[in-house]
């Protein structure tokens, strides 16, 4: 089943630039960053594929390979399965396009991984800090994160009492 | 936050001759938790709601990375205080695929039954919040009423009537024996005719139709769009239920039906299709519960699961259709026992995304049927 979709995928785009892992439990395809948006537009709106929803979207750190993965869940109504896409971008300023045209979705998302993970997404309407105050220094989701003592002069830690 | 948005807002502000800037929140008391918008007005009429989130960011995903794998099942209580069970259940499951555990089936009997007595009691607080929203409080009181005699199903239960922590890694942590099923047989008895007068009470009565009919209509297209999930995407006429589409557990042996909008009072995906959706879901509830308690085998509770779990290189998405719909969660493993990377996507995330897109051109009174038919719970939001 999976694989009947590799192969549409593979016609269109080749099969070099889609790199097809079956090893986990959700089989993915690795892509180049710059390919995302235009194998998001084609999943979505293909008439074999119809990959209409957009389940999750979140970044991964990978500190000793200096990359961060985005993982891509899309989903279909008309084939009932998930379809996971990764792209790598580099830890140093990290660059995306956006699909927030694809998916209006993915706005949030995005807006939340560049809060939480400090990649930041190209054509996006607002590209701003999500959960976490503007003024706030840092990437929390990274994995060489470390809390700051202070936030406007308060403390972050907490004292035992004794 | 004022000032920084304002620049975002600019290019449709000054169109209106009159436009007003209000915080609506934090603390306002439709918001249901600590949540903030910022509210462009002319006159009654909204030009601009934006909501800003995070007031109740606890770093979830951040903690799941340090804390060994069934350790942190507490804390997928307070991803939804609302409806616990969920988070419970999807984060088992997540753990559970990956580490390639059987589930007995009595125990995952157990969790339908939980999951669906949560589903009900969150339902009750979602319409009867909403009633009080636009200002009927008495069906909301009814409602905490029924509720109560669910939590104290649960309290017998597993001990907790909020922060269940029920699941475990394998199984469930309680069996429940005959007195507990007769009082849940008991409970649903009672129950089901309360949803008709209910109804009688507040569903259809004229005024309340009236707030929430043609009112907020959000289109089939936008709610796939923008990733609406469960009863607001059931709402706009789309019938995606995760617990039909991917079956998850034992949800496949029972016979339910899918209650999704038709314009009941009004157009199709309007507030109050998106409310009635959540009515009609109950009863579907108490007829799968019904099933679960009449099916259940006897058998073991928990499978057998190292204290100490640690899962080789692995990964996966696992979903389950919680009251606020699909939640998910990303689950990344390295070979420790920890997970490496966690990631929970909820209902109310999307939701509150497409609210920016809907309120324009809505009354203020409206923004707040908006909210609460939206059904959205702050900390879910914000993890």
């Amino acid at each position: 089943m999976s694989f009947r979709i590799y192969n549409i995928l593979a016609d269109r785009f080749g099969k070099d630039t889609l790199l097809y892992f079956d090893d986990t439990l959700n089989p993915y395809i690795q892509v180049a960053p710059e390919l995302i948006q235009t194998l998001c537009i084609f999943m979505r709106y293909n008439p074999a594929l119809k990959f209409s929803f957009l389940f999750s979207l979140c970044g991964v750190d990978y500190p000793e390979k200096n990359q961060i993965t985005m993982v891509y869940h899309l989903f279909s109504m008309k084939q009932k399965m998930l379809w996971v896409l990764k792209t790598s971008v580099r830890r140093e300023h990290p660059e995306l396009e956006s699909i927030e045209s694809v998916w209006k979705t993915a706005g949030w998302f995005e807006r939340e991984i560049y809060d939480l993970l400090g990649v930041k997404f190209t054509n996006h309407s607002n590209m701003k800090r999500l959960l976490l105050p503007d003024g706030w220094v840092g990437h929390p989701l990274r994995k060489d994160y470390e809390e700051p003592l202070f936030y406007h002069d308060m403390e972050t830690s907490r004292h035992r009492v004794s | 936050m004022l000032k920084t948005e304002l620049k975002h807002l600019k290019p449709q502000v000054h169109t209106f001759k009159e436009e007003m800037i209000l915080n609506m929140g934090p603390q306002h008391p439709s918001t249901h938790g600590v949540l903030n918008f910022l509210v462009v007005t002319d006159g009654e009429v909204i030009h601009q709601a934006l909501p800003n989130v995070g007031y109740l960011h606890r770093g979830i995903e951040k903690l799941a990375e340090q804390t060994p794998y069934t350790t942190f099942i507490p804390f997928t209580d307070r991803i939804d205080y609302l409806a616990a069970m969920f988070a419970n259940h999807v984060y088992v499951l997540a753990v559970e695929n990956l580490a390639d555990i059987e589930v007995p089936e009595r125990a995952q009997f157990l969790r339908v039954i939980a999951c669906e007595l949560n589903r009900i009691a969150s339902h009750l607080i979602s319409t009867g919040a909403l009633a009080l929203d636009i200002g009927a409080s008495t069906p909301f009181v009814h409602w905490i009423r029924e509720r109560e005699c669910i939590n104290d199903i649960m309290e017998s239960i597993c001990g907790a009537r909020l922060t269940y922590s029920y699941m475990r890694v394998g199984g469930v942590s309680q069996d429940i024996n005959e007195q507990i099923a007769d009082d849940i047989y008991k409970f649903l008895d009672h129950f089901e005719p309360i949803i008709d007068e209910y109804n009688r009470l507040i569903s259809f009565n004229e005024i309340f139709i009236k707030r929430l009919a043609n009112v907020a209509i959000i289109s089939p297209v936008d709610a796939v769009n923008f990733g609406l999930v469960g009863p607001n995407l059931r709402g706009s006429g789309i019938e995606m239920d995760i617990r039909r589409t991917i079956s998850y557990s034992v949800y496949d042996q029972f016979d339910f039906n899918i209650p999704i909008g038709k314009g009941f009072k009004g157009s199709l995906g309007d507030c109050y299709d998106r409310y009635f959706v959540r009515v009609l879901e109950m009863t579907e509830s108490c007829s799968i519960i019904r099933q679960a308690l009449s099916q259940i085998p006897k058998g073991d509770i928990k499978a057998k699961v190292k204290r100490k779990l640690k899962i080789k290189e692995n990964e996966c998405y696992t979903c389950v259709e919680s009251a606020r719909g699909e939640m998910g969660m990303y689950l990344l493993s390295d070979g420790s026992d920890r997970p490496y990377r966690l990631k929970i996507k909820t209902g109310s995330f999307t939701a509150m995304s497409i609210v920016e897109k809907v309120s324009q051109g809505l009354m203020v009174a409206d923004l707040i049927a908006l909210i609460g038919s939206l059904d959205v719970v702050a900390p879910e939001i914000d993890r």
